[in-house]
């Protein structure tokens, strides 16, 4: 062999002693978790389980572990990036025992993959927990029975466990522009009552700095702030099953064009934020938090989030959130969008679904009820003279670790009037029954967001909008009109 | 040489390379065929797929959405490969005519920030300066009497905004990939250019562009395979408002592919622009006469 044959063959076998060395490590691990294996650990993904960060998680993995004596793995895509992340975990063949999905995600995973998660009518009957028809009904089960006639979760539409979003305005500022008495206890305030209350909020001057830098209303960028508004018209968006069994959207028929109209007026008159076009959820909730809009349209239980959030960073702000009571339309309809249809579900290649279901079955009892609001005691709340006091890091998580009761739990806890009042409202309006899961919402949105900005900027006209918007949603399949 | 010595002379050079082609074969071409082959399945999560032939290529090939992402795919892209040749170069000329070191220093590292940014922070930037009422853009236009325009949720504007945005990032980083060609430019021969009578623009012409024609073969044909792979800046700055004319098919393979767990369809797609890729190339290569 040459010198340079006898350096280079040196030099390949060092490359080759790091590479062991480096990856040994890996290789070690390997032995650790075969020991680990003797008690299995469940892996549940989901959007917002746990605690605010790693270690609020690990906290609430191992008070769960003392509570039922399983172990888990919390995997936490963000919102965004939640599809993708479950398809290229499913599609490896990664572990996944317990899935968080919503109704379009149910509907999407299972077109394809019918078998993909394990029916739970079964186990439910057997549960002393869950067969108990007083806490949990017939007609609860039925809000997540799917298509086949099978129930794949265990958290009905019902309770905290549903909410919804409504109307949310500055108190404040209704009580300053003169507009108390008009909404305090009013059930029934018109779409007109809306209009001068938003006009008053973009042109009276409600923070007082003498500049006209307000708006009256904020959206985001899916039409899902608009809800309550198309409620006054006895629809919602998404889609419908028509009475033949036909597929439609009804905020894309021609009968919702005075919603359309109203819309397009409040943002010709600078009524309306105009970059509602790209605003997240968390633009529109900062607009209103900062004084720049009057009114959002958003989840029942950010009412008290949004005070203590400004109260927290200025104590002395006459900030004051409050949810009124959607619109009623001419015809005397007002409807608003109800959450719940989303729960855990589990898959049916999971090597533990015993274990997962023991899991599901403890959060529907008082003791995973408050582990699953709540969070921990001793970290997200502590007892003092009998009554829960939370920490700054339990208030900074909304009393929400991913796991709602899904039935009429009695709070433990003092909540905020604002809060009681949403959800009085959220029960006393009707939501919408008729929505129909089986076509993909997420495509739903994409599709009719082009048209819907074209619409409310003014540069379509309604009907011109309304048929483009039907038109794009049948060449994809997902309309039968 | 016989093929024993050629053998036991390049031996060692073939095992330094064996690491790499097997961190090539395991990665990039293992999942490509598996990939192709699950073009023609129908992929299902935890059963077994089944073979449907062509089924996904017809799919991709009827999706009325589908030619309009491909369209919007090679308009944006081309504009952008060739503002991305065109606008680097004559920063780099202008650079190269700063004689103050510590300026010229300054300029370049000013006008290369935009490369170090993520596409998110560049979005969040520019959504605020664009912003309809109180974008610093918009404020402008209406203190000189015009009405506002929203660029960001726009159709008209959709294209030109995205193409300018990745022009701006990219200029710095690829205008100084240009200098430094032109430092390896022979002085003499803008000596023999000045002693001629050239001017500065004339020398700029015949000399110091035909020097860089190597470099911009190179970036021509890298700017090719990036051009169908623009995923980021889409992704940041699309909405309801423009997404019909900027979406591109990277954003459409993870929208109507991946998200939607249509693996199969996703990996028609996939096919379909590789040889969109290869067949652009080797036509491009053929055309710039390029050779390694």
């Amino acid at each position: 062999m040459s010198r340079n044959q006898k350096t280079s063959t040196v030099f390949f076998i060092i490359l080759c002693l790091l590479f062991i060395i480096l990856t040994f490590p890996l290789m070690a691990t390997g032995e650790k978790e075969k020991a680990k294996e003797e008690e299995p650990t469940l892996v549940w993904v989901h959007h917002y389980l746990g605690g605010l960060n790693p270690e609020g998680d690990k906290v609430w993995i191992d008070a769960l572990y003392k509570k039922t004596g399983i172990r888990i793995k919390i995997i936490k895509p963000t919102e965004s990036e939640y599809q993708t992340k479950v398809a290229s975990m499913l599609a490896t063949g990664e572990q996944i025992d317990l899935l968080y999905v919503d109704p379009d995600q149910f509907a999407t995973l299972t077109k394809d993959n019918p078998d993909l998660f394990e029916p739970l009518d079964e186990r439910i009957k057997k549960s002393p927990i869950l067969s108990d028809t007083k806490k949990f009904p017939k007609s609860a089960w039925d809000t997540i029975r799917q298509e086949d006639g099978h129930i794949y979760g265990t958290q009905p539409a019902v309770g905290l466990a549903a909410g919804g979003t409504l109307p949310i305005v500055r108190w404040d500022w209704v009580e300053k522009l003169g507009f108390a008495s008009k909404f305090e206890g009013n059930k029934k305030p018109t779409l007109d009552d809306y209009y001068e209350l938003l006009k008053a909020f973009a042109y009276n001057d409600p923070d007082g700095n003498g500049k006209k830098d307000t708006y009256g209303i904020a959206l985001g960028y899916t039409t899902y702030e608009m809800n309550p508004f198309f409620g006054a018209y006895g629809m919602l968006r998404d889609y419908a099953k028509d009475k033949d069994g036909k597929i439609y959207s009804p905020v894309t028929q021609d009968a919702a064009k005075p919603i359309w109209e109203y819309f397009q007026r409040l943002y010709r008159e600078k009524i309306l934020e105009p970059n509602f076009v790209t605003n997240k959820s968390a633009t529109f909730r900062e607009l209103f938090m900062t004084g720049k809009v009057g009114m959002i349209c958003y989840w029942d239980n950010w009412v008290p989030r949004l005070n203590d959030i400004v109260k927290s960073k200025n104590p002395n702000s006459s900030f004051r959130a409050r949810a009124i009571y959607p619109p009623v339309g001419p015809e005397g309809k007002q409807l608003l969008r109800h959450g719940g249809g989303s729960y855990t579900a589990i898959l049916r290649n999971s090597k533990y679904k015993d274990l997962a279901f023991k899991l599901l079955e403890f959060f529907s009892t008082d003791e995973g009820a408050m582990l699953g609001t709540a969070g921990v005691e001793g970290y997200d709340y502590n007892i003092v003279n009998g009554k829960i006091v939370f920490t700054e890091i339990g208030k900074k998580i909304g009393q929400n670790h991913g796991m709602k009761p899904a039935w009429n739990w009695k709070i433990p806890w003092e909540i905020s009037p604002e809060w009681r009042e949403a959800m009085q409202i959220l029960a006393e309006v009707p939501g919408d029954i008729q929505r129909y899961y089986g076509r993909n919402g997420d495509q739903w949105e994409e599709i009719v967001g082009i048209d819907a900005a074209k619409i409310i900027r003014g540069e379509v006209s309604v009907e011109e909008g309304l048929k483009s918007m039907r038109k794009r949603l049948k060449d994809m399949g997902l309309v039968d009109y | 040489m016989t093929t024993n010595y050629k053998i036991r002379k390049l031996f060692p050079i073939y095992l330094m390379a064996f690491p790499a082609f097997i961190w090539f074969i395991i990665f990039v071409y293992y999942p490509a065929i598996l990939g192709f082959i699950v073009s023609f399945q129908k992929f299902h999560l935890i059963s077994k797929n089944e073979f449907i032939g062509f089924e996904n290529y017809i799919k991709v090939f009827n999706t009325p959405n589908f030619w309009n992402v491909l369209i919007n795919t090679f308009v944006i892209g081309i504009f952008t490969l060739a503002l991305n040749v065109a606008c680097p170069i004559i920063v780099a000329l202008l650079l190269n005519e700063i004689t103050r070191n510590l300026l010229k220093r300054f300029v370049q590292t000013s006008i290369f920030i935009a490369h170090l940014f993520s596409w998110v922070a560049i979005a969040g930037i520019w959504i605020y300066v664009l912003a309809l009422d109180k974008g610093f853009l918009n404020i402008f236009l209406e203190h000189i009497g015009l009405h506002p325009i929203p660029f960001m949720s726009s159709m008209k504007f959709g294209k030109p905004l995205v193409i300018f945005l990745i022009v701006w990032k990219e200029v710095g980083y690829l205008s100084i990939l240009y200098l430094a060609s032109i430092t390896t430019i022979n002085p003499e021969l803008y000596e023999a250019a000045v002693i001629d009578g050239a001017s500065r623009f004339k020398q700029a012409l015949s000399i110091t562009i035909p020097s860089l024609v190597p470099t911009i073969k190179v970036l021509i044909i890298l700017g090719i395979t990036e051009m169908f792979k623009l995923f980021d800046p889409i992704w940041v700055l699309r909405n309801p408002g423009n997404s019909q004319t900027i979406d591109t098919v990277m954003i459409y393979v993870k929208l109507y592919g991946i998200d939607r767990f249509q693996f199969g369809y996703t990996s028609a797609i996939s096919v379909l622009i590789f040889l969109a890729i290869l067949i652009i190339t080797i036509a491009t290569k053929q055309g710039l006469k390029y050779r390694i």
